[in-house]
């Protein structure tokens, strides 16, 4: 089976905000929390099992549109979206705990 | 001193290790040097899987029950409410982005001695993927050293 490159950088790009969303719903809803917590038993274990099947989800949506040649520039979006999101996730914890 | 943090520890920095190995083969790419680093990738990208399971196992068994109390009432309790934190959940990017790196080599292949953009993609995600593993290093560094401070704190 041929792997569809963009649909792959499509779906990472996809799966590295669902997991800044998560991180950020966990920490503001204690209702999804407890989702997370009563899905996989730790709501890490739920993020990183959530992840990983929507990885697969993604993948099997976005393979569906046809491969494209952009690939630097999909993978620069990846870069960006790693950076952003890391940045984002580090400055949500830091405000947190300089507020607390 | 816990033996599954040594070996998630070594897990990752193992994982990194084989993306630096990617980065130097796809520097002047021949057939052989690509065909190795779709191994360096697969091995990579596995070694960063195990991590994630064992840091994980670790994370929720001991981590969360012992060590993240004490912290918290130490004189570093940044260490983890910002930095554990951080680590736990930029974590969760590197096995994807291990992925992508051995899913763009297995699809290209041979293509990539011609193609210099997608090379050079590679080369990038490669060494970010580098970097980022030895920052959460440092990140655990931090994390042990914010352990210590509290430990040295209740027997002082």
């Amino acid at each position: 089976m041929r792997i569809n490159a963009v649909a792959l950088i499509r779906s990472i790009i996809a799966v590295i905000w669902l997991i800044v969303g998560m991180t950020f719903l966990t920490e503001v809803s204690p209702e999804f929390k407890s989702i997370l917590v009563q899905f996989a038993s730790h709501h890490w274990i739920g993020k990183s099992v959530l992840s990983a099947i929507a990885l697969v989800a993604f993948y099997l949506f976005f393979r569906k549109f046809k491969e494209s040649n952009g690939v630097l520039g999909g993978v620069f979006l990846v870069i960006g979206s790693v950076i952003l999101g890391g940045v984002s996730i580090f400055s949500f914890f830091l405000w947190h705990f300089v507020n607390k | 001193m816990h033996l599954l943090i040594g070996i998630h520890a070594a897990m990752g920095e193992a994982g990194a290790l084989a993306f630096l190995w990617v980065l130097i083969e796809l520097l002047n790419p021949s057939e052989s040097r690509l065909r190795r680093a779709r191994i360096a990738a697969a091995l990579g990208t596995l070694l960063l899987v195990g991590a994630w399971f064992v840091g994980g196992f670790y994370y929720v068994t001991e981590y969360a029950a012992v060590v993240k109390p004490i912290i918290k009432g130490g004189p570093l309790p940044w260490t983890h409410e910002v930095i554990t934190e951080t680590k736990e959940h930029v974590f969760l990017f590197l096995p994807f982005l291990g992925i992508l790196v051995w899913g763009l080599l297995s699809r290209y292949q041979n293509e990539l001695r011609q193609n210099r953009n997608i090379r050079v993609a590679v080369i990038i995600l490669s060494g970010l993927i580098v970097l980022m593993a030895f920052a959460i290093a440092g990140m655990g560094f931090m994390i042990s050293s914010g352990f210590r401070a509290a430990l040295e704190a209740k027997m002082l």
